[in-house]
């Protein structure tokens, strides 16, 4: 065979040589359509040919199981992780001053607190519902900032003292027995939007309600299931809570007896 | 969770990034220059997809759509940063209990490091991702024979690392 390579001009007649590097043009897409099809015949006819083909092929099968295989992704240094993840804290605003209290620990990676998870109860068995629905309520919903809101007394004090739910458990579990006061709440439009603000769907359920004051703040308290058995979510938002800003400002999980 | 996320949960997003952050690591690490590039890409990208999620269709898997944020700045970097140098591979594979198939994908990887920088982000857009030749050449900022080409050579290159050329040698010319 002559010396052209696949990607010159040929004579008539001459047949491109079968390299792997030729091979893999042709795989590539590389080859013009004559010189490719010259070339799929020359291969069909010669068994080593065949052979780099199958493993050129092998090749790609490779890489692309490699993508979808989790377990032999190395391990990432946890300094790398944590680092990123104290990033995404810090992107979010009115949080950063949070963002300190469950991130970097050295050598391990930190996981989001109980008390924290407590006031999603998305993280869960419920979650998969929960998270379907708001995933279509995202799709038709018009876009809303990410609210600002903390998660615990402990985490708003930036500039105000620190905000607590003024009942105990006790007084917290009693609303249960009565009817929920929604207070500015009672719209059931607006309670809806509160509700998707704080991650909830329309029709979840509300253990109970009341307006309180907090710190001299007007509120509104709304008592969720938790999102482990016997336990209780107690929110206080802003009495204009929404899904654009629930105005949450303080929270309490609740063991039930 | 993405949905939780997206809804305001402040954990959820947290939470997605280290259920994934080994295998973005990975493509990340893939079509970068060095470590360092791959971590600032990575971060990059985890900024990126955390303030984009509100735009994240139902109908892609969260996964893929994460890996493609991270690949899209992988690319993206490269394009920018065409002078840079490479730095050699220096990753931590898992020891426990590897699998036939861990061992194989192990290899895979180690193999890919092997390549330039430009044929290893080129092959791993295209095979390990799906993007197009006209995609990956568009974020490449090159044109698309010039991916072809470099697809080509680094499956040519690959095949003969990984020993699958060893019975099926071409008979005009050595592999590689």
């Amino acid at each position: 065979m002559d010396g052209v390579g696949p990607d010159e001009s040929d004579d008539a007649g001459a047949d491109p040589p079968l390299t792997v590097e030729a091979l893999a043009d042709l795989q590539a897409g590389l080859l013009d359509d004559d010189t490719a099809a010259r070339m799929r015949k020359q291969v069909r006819g010669d068994p080593d040919a065949r052979q780099t083909m199958d493993a050129l092929n092998r090749v790609r099968r490779d890489i692309a199981n490699l993508g979808a295989d989790a377990e032999s992704a190395p391990d990432v240094a946890p300094e790398v992780v944590d680092g990123i993840a104290a990033a995404l804290h810090a992107e979010q605003p009115g949080r950063s001053q949070r963002g300190a209290a469950h991130t970097v620990r050295p050598g391990r990676l930190p996981r989001p607190t109980r008390a924290a998870v407590g006031l999603a109860g998305l993280v869960g068995l419920a979650a998969a519902a929960v998270a379907a629905w708001l995933g279509t309520a995202a799709l038709i919903s018009p876009p809303a900032p990410t609210p600002s809101r903390p998660t615990t007394a402990e985490h708003i004090t930036v500039s105000r003292p620190p905000m607590t739910i003024p009942l105990s458990d006790q007084q917290i579990l009693a609303l249960l027995d009565d009817k929920p006061d929604f207070g500015p709440l009672a719209d059931p439009q607006r309670r809806t939007s509160c509700l998707a603000g704080l991650g909830y769907p329309a029709d979840a359920r509300i253990l109970g309600a009341r307006p309180v004051q907090i710190a001299g703040h007007p509120a509104v308290l709304l008592v969720f299931p938790g999102d482990t058995p016997g336990t209780a979510t107690a929110l206080a938002v802003a009495p204009n809570c929404s899904s654009v800003d629930t105005g949450l400002l303080a929270d309490r999980l609740v063991h039930r007896p | 969770m993405l949905a939780a996320h997206v809804a305001g949960d402040p954990y959820a997003f947290e939470e997605l990034f280290y259920r994934h952050h080994r295998q973005l690591h990975r493509v990340a690490r893939l079509t970068t220059r060095s470590a360092e590039d791959a971590e600032d890409a990575l971060q990059e990208a985890m900024a990126s997809a955390h303030r984009g999620a509100r735009s994240f269709r139902q109908d892609a898997a969260v996964s893929s759509w994460l890996h493609r944020i991270v690949v899209n700045a992988c690319l993206d970097r490269l394009r920018r940063n065409k002078t840079h140098p490479t730095t050699a591979l220096d990753d931590v594979y898992p020891v426990a209990d590897r699998t036939a198939q861990v061992e194989t994908a192990i290899a895979v990887h180690r193999a890919l490091m092997r390549l330039p920088v430009e044929q290893r982000a080129a092959v791993v857009a295209v095979d390990m991702h799906g993007y197009s030749v006209a995609d990956t050449a568009a974020m490449l900022g090159v044109a698309e024979g010039t991916v072809k080409s470099r697809c080509a050579r680094a499956r040519a290159r690959l095949a003969s690392i990984l020993g699958y050329l060893e019975t099926g040698a071409a008979p005009n010319r050595p592999a590689g």
